[in-house]
């Protein structure tokens, strides 16, 4: 598991309050997930990695590795 | 950052029904500054016992608190809960759904009524007032509709206060950047500047047609918040019109409201003064060499005491509480000239070398007080660990760093709130001092307990040597109060006792769990055979109290002894200015008295002198002599 990845999983399961998320974990899956609880993790990822996302690649995001992917381009982009 | 996530996890930990209690949780909340910690604390912390996160006999006020807001306010409610509860309150809440706030005001029926909170929080944001498509060219058309905005806004209040009993709180709005920027003209920015100011100044007046509603200045605090106050991707898409940032500086606002709401307002401020209410120590540099007014830095301290001023005009008290000598501290409050407080300020001027803690309950007695109602100002941070560890109900400001900060540190806490302030708080002061005046605050030379015990102090004596004998110099030209014969030991004297061998010239080190203190006391010491005289002694004013004095005398008896020495002398030269310096005598028999010189007497053949026991005595051997 990459560092990105890595940071990923602790901030999806920091919001979720859920243990045991992996790259494979898909959000649509995950008890209690909305779109509040989905812009509460994309202000989190930005804050941490200190990056800006677009809104509509995210919300198109589908599993933990995918936006671990895009957070990783993101990083590239700078 | 590594604390505020152990801090989060601690919360979240609790959310386990079987797990322990964590009674210091409430009080380490104190370290949250993120705003994403704030919300993750105050969601784990939802639905659980404020008792399984505080202390017994913690007790915290309950208020019930409803949200209403124009917009989604996502994490205000979580981030709110964490604020209120380390402000001391243990909140209710209920949060309206978005966009509901005019029917849940109006509605006599709605489930805010129901909740009947003490406090109703209203959210607002520009969009809820500005009609969608004004148009830049008819700024009357504007003004039409936000005032009309604001009257079923005024409206929908009155009709809830008129209703139910509790507080309404509003604040001002701030206007979005690109709502300005559809504007091109100077003049209609002008325009439309006062237009908006006028929807603020509109919603400033509100609180004094109905009494129960209060406005926070909101708009104001935003000018040097940092950040964004909206990210419009949240806005566009989810109606979020804050960002996380935005809605944690409300948060702390609105949370200093409930604490003022639910009777937690701090009534005295016990303020310190050598390095707190001016620079320098008074004892050692005189009237004349200590920091106040002017220019920077005296004029950091002059703010603070401006600041504190201020306070005093609106109803709360002032005090000192200082390790210092009474007549000092009273003839420089009487004629120092650059002072902006005077002793008439303060209901009360403690300045002796007791324990603080011991000070602070006295006068909270005296003056018929709650320990609560106390926040105690102090640069040391010996004194205010002391004073946070004995008495956990005072609110404790520990000032360091740069002085330009120090008056914001007393005053962003916002400890002092009141919903309105009347004529008679002006003369308070004068009411209390009365009560104070004939009080004699008892001053005893050593703070025991295990306070001291859990300091970890570590005393290291050490020959004098070129390395330390530059700094003793200094220490005993600079030490008035500590001082055991003033001037009477200067540079070549020094040197000659440390290089005679029937002289010891002693320095001595402190250091702590807060740090080293390093080189803050010496001693000199005439070795007689039988008996050995110390002819000075000086101890910085840095760690008065802890038993240092006591230390060093038990490591100079022992020498004494060993070196068949039966007698250990001590002669005093006691002023005004140097009356701490008893504090080493104290075990000895008071001699005669030659020119103002006092002999004092030991004999180490009667007395076991030992160190104190929260004290470890160390030895070093000198670098070079």
């Amino acid at each position: 598991m990459s560092d990105v990845t890595g940071t990923v999983v602790g901030l999806v399961e920091r919001v979720t309050e859920l243990p045991d998320i992996s790259a494979e974990s898909r959000f649509h899956n995950l008890a209690n997930w909305t779109s509040l609880s989905a812009l509460r993790l994309l202000t989190d990822i930005e804050d941490e990695f200190g990056v800006q996302l677009d809104l509509r690649s995210y919300l198109a995001v589908n599993d933990v590795g995918q936006l671990s992917d895009l957070v990783s381009t993101a990083l590239g982009d700078r | 950052m590594t604390t505020e996530t152990d801090v989060v996890a601690r919360a979240r930990a609790l959310r386990d029904p079987a797990a322990p209690a964590d009674p210091d949780l409430l009080t380490d909340l104190a370290a949250l500054t993120a705003p994403t910690a704030l919300r993750d604390a105050g969601r784990a912390l939802a639905g659980i016992a404020p008792a399984r996160a505080g202390r017994a006999g913690q007790s915290l006020r309950p208020l019930r608190i409803a949200v209403a807001a124009t917009f989604t306010a996502e994490n205000v409610a979580p981030i709110l809960r964490a604020e209120l509860l380390r402000a001391g309150i243990a909140p209710e809440l209920h949060v309206c759904g978005f966009d509901q706030l005019l029917v849940e005001l109006s509605d006599p029926e709605s489930d805010l009524a129901a909740f009947a909170p003490d406090v109703t929080l209203c959210l607002l944001h520009d969009e809820a007032l500005l009609p969608r498509d004004w148009d830049p060219t008819d700024l009357t058309t504007l003004t039409d509709a936000t005032t009309h905005r604001l009257d079923m806004l005024e409206q929908a209040v009155a009709g809830f206060t008129g209703r139910a009993g509790g507080a309404i709180v509003l604040h001002t709005v701030p206007l979005a950047r690109n709502q300005q920027r559809r504007v091109i003209s100077y003049g209609g920015r002008a325009a439309l500047g006062r237009a908006w100011r006028e929807v603020n100044q509109r919603l400033l007046d509100l609180p004094a047609r109905h009494p129960s509603v209060h406005v926070l200045d909101f708009e104001a605090l935003l000018a040097d918040h940092p950040g964004p106050v909206r990210d419009d991707r949240l806005y566009r898409f989810a109606s979020m019109a804050w960002t996380i940032g935005t809605e944690a500086a409300y948060a702390r606002e609105a949370a200093a409201f409930c604490r003022v709401t639910a009777g937690l307002s701090a009534k005295l401020v016990v303020v310190d003064l050598d390095n707190t209410l001016w620079g320098g120590v008074l004892g050692d540099d005189g009237p004349e060499g200590i920091q106040v007014g002017g220019a920077y830095p005296g004029n950091c301290y002059t703010d603070l005491q401006q600041g504190l001023l201020a306070l005093r005009r609106q109803g709360v008290l002032l005090a000192v509480c200082s390790k210092n000598e009474q007549a000092n501290v009273d003839s420089v409050l009487a004629a120092h000239p650059e002072l902006t407080l005077r002793a008439d300020d303060f209901v009360a001027t403690v300045a002796n070398w007791g324990r603080k803690d011991h000070n602070i309950r006295q006068l909270v007695q005296t003056l018929n007080l709650g320990l609560d109602s106390v926040v105690f100002v102090d640069d040391s941070p010996f004194e205010c660990e002391l004073v946070a560890r004995e008495i956990p109900e005072v609110r404790v400001v520990r000032l360091s760093g740069d002085p330009a900060g120090h008056a914001a540190a007393v005053l962003e806490p916002q400890f002092f709130g009141a919903l309105a302030t009347t004529a008679t708080d002006r003369e308070r002061t004068g009411m209390y001092r009365a009560r104070a005046e004939r009080e004699q605050f008892a001053a005893s030379f050593v703070s025991t307990g295990d306070y001291l015990a859990g300091l970890g102090l570590t005393v290291t004596v050490t020959p004098a040597d070129e390395y330390t004998l530059p700094r003793i110099v200094q220490l005993a030209a600079r030490t008035n109060q500590f001082n055991l014969n003033p001037r009477a030991h200067g540079e070549s004297r020094t040197r000659e006792m440390a290089g005679s061998p029937d002289h010891l010239v002693l320095g001595v080190e402190v250091s702590d769990r807060f740090g080293r203190e390093g080189l803050v006391g010496a001693a000199w010491v005439a070795k007689g055979g039988d008996h050995w005289l110390i002819e000075n002694f000086v101890l910085s004013c840095r760690v008065f109290s802890r038993g240092v004095e006591q230390a060093v005398l038990a490591h100079l008896a022992a020498l004494a002894r060993t070196s068949g020495a039966t007698v250990l002398l001590a002669d005093y030269r006691r002023g005004d200015r140097n009356k701490a310096a008893a504090s080493l005598v104290e075990p000895f028999t008071v001699g005669a008295d030659t020119d103002g010189v006092t002999r004092h007497t030991l004999d180490l053949g009667a007395a076991e002198v030992a160190a104190p026991a929260w004290i470890t005595l160390e030895w070093k051997e000198p670098a070079h002599v």
